[in-house]
């Protein structure tokens, strides 16, 4: 069983990913930006990985939940990713 | 020639700036090169990251709650465009002031050439802009009101409130000219319901030339205005048609990075020392000169001390010429000023100092009470010897 389970937020902005890894970290994710998946988005900018640990139950809804209520605009949130 | 120097031309651009602002720009140059939001990369992250941390501090001084709201722009005039040029077609009315810059005069007057109705409420010969004029001309049925928030001839504060008020119940929306104010006298987008705020980089936000702003109050629906520029932004881009969505759909291209971390550094720097702090030191500038130059002989104060405003104060000198005056004071004093015009000639008409202009002191946050005795003294000896 690997330690962490990481998923991959899709944003329409690079700007609100940059908002969104500063509101995700500050929640206690290990967040960390990365180039987008090509099968997932021909978007150029870059996408914002984010890990849990295994153990944990998070789900994408809570993740979007999240994101929605700081008022971060975002395209898709896949998680687990990849799957 | 005088060695030393006393910068009296903060209104047209600021010197010199905080320390950190050259430190962020050569880092951002030296450790940061990539481009933002265009790659993964960790020189575009890097970079990308830098400006966005301007944006978060931005939002901070100018109260905008969505950092992404706030477009970045090369100056305020674009920013003033993106709004002017945008919101107004032929037919609709837009409400504007005699006190207003070149940089909303001129678009305005193009757009009136093209068929938008342009009002222009006068202001008061002392720097004051009645405001139960201003209220009478926003009928309803009017797209627009355009104004400074504060002239940059006499430094009159416009009562914001008042306007925001009845632009509101015209059902207009309201564009704030913020090239004077920002950095300088406090302002929240969000909590004073401005729908749009233009503002300049280099100004009272102490960063460098090539930096400006728009910020979009959070009730703008931003689908009726279209970009002033389309082009890459990173985003989208299998997509041929510019992207809805902010702030990327009003900044197109390669920003200007270097001068965003420049930015940055001198926004956090209003922050630490305080916006409050920042504004009493110039009020008190203000007052040393308004009073002084009051009291010299032959030396004749435009504006009024009564009303708010910022430290910008216009005089003229009897029997001399603004240019003369202006030559002198830097070769003999090192005291550097702007004389003229000042990119508004509709300022100069309401105050009554068009075509000649005047000597415009206007004293940053870096210039001491002792700076402003030394440019009294100036004064006093050069009109002594008119």
């Amino acid at each position: 069983m690997p330690e962490h389970r990481q998923g991959i937020i899709l944003f329409f902005t690079t700007s609100a990913a940059l908002r969104a890894e500063r509101h995700l970290s500050g929640a206690g994710f290990k967040t960390k930006l990365v180039p987008t998946p090509r099968e997932l988005s021909s978007d150029c900018g870059f996408a914002l990985r984010f890990m849990v640990a295994a153990e944990t139950s998070a789900t994408a809804e809570e993740v979007e939940k999240l994101l929605t209520r700081s008022g971060i605009e975002f395209d898709a949130v896949h998680f687990p990713y990849p799957k | 020639m005088s060695a030393q120097v006393i910068y009296l031309d903060h209104a047209a651009t600021s010197w010199p700036k905080p320390p950190d602002v050259t430190a962020a720009m050569s880092a951002f140059l030296e450790k940061a090169g990539g481009n933002p939001g265009r790659a993964g990369h960790r020189l575009s992250i890097a970079a990308a990251r830098i400006i966005y941390d301007t944006r978060e501090a931005l939002a901070e001084l100018l109260g905008v709650g969505d950092p992404l709201r706030l477009i970045f722009t090369k100056n305020a005039t674009e920013a003033i465009n993106i709004v002017l040029q945008g919101c107004l077609r032929p037919g609709d009315r837009v409400v504007t002031t005699g006190m207003e810059h070149n940089a909303v005069m001129r678009p305005l007057t193009a757009l009136a050439q093209q068929g938008v109705e342009v009002v222009v409420v006068p202001g008061a010969k002392d720097g004051r802009l009645p405001v139960d004029r201003l209220e009478a001309a926003i009928t309803p049925g009017t797209r627009l009101v355009v104004a400074a928030h504060a002239n940059n001839v006499t430094g009159t504060i416009l009562p914001l409130a008042e306007v925001v008020a009845a632009v509101r119940r015209a059902g207009a929306e309201l564009l704030v000219d913020a090239a004077q104010t920002a950095g300088s006298v406090p302002l929240h987008v969000d909590e004073m319901g401005i729908d749009y705020l233009a503002f300049s980089g280099h100004k009272g936000l102490l960063g460098p030339p090539g930096t400006g702003g728009l910020a979009i109050g959070r009730s703008v629906r931003t689908d009726a205005l279209p970009p002033l520029l389309r082009g890459g932004t990173g985003s989208r881009s299998e997509s041929l048609t510019q992207p809805e969505y902010l702030p990327d759909k009003y900044e197109s291209g390669t920003p200007n990075g270097v001068g965003l971390a420049g930015l940055g550094a001198a926004v956090r720097y209003i922050l630490k020392r305080g916006l409050a702090a920042i504004q009493a030191h110039e009020e008190e500038l203000r007052r040393l000169l308004y009073n002084g130059l009051s009291a010299s002989e032959g030396v004749t104060v435009y504006g009024n001390a009564s009303s708010a405003g910022t430290a910008v104060v216009s005089f003229t000198i009897k029997g001399l010429q603004v240019s003369e005056v202006g030559e002198r004071l830097d070769d003999d004093y090192g005291i550097l000023c702007r004389v003229g015009l000042h990119c508004a000639p509709a300022v100069h008409r309401t105050i009554g100092t068009f075509p000649d202009g005047t000597i415009r002191f206007a004293p940053g946050p870096f210039i001491t009470v002792e700076e402003i005795k030394r440019a009294l003294e100036a004064v006093r000896e050069v009109a002594g010897s008119a």
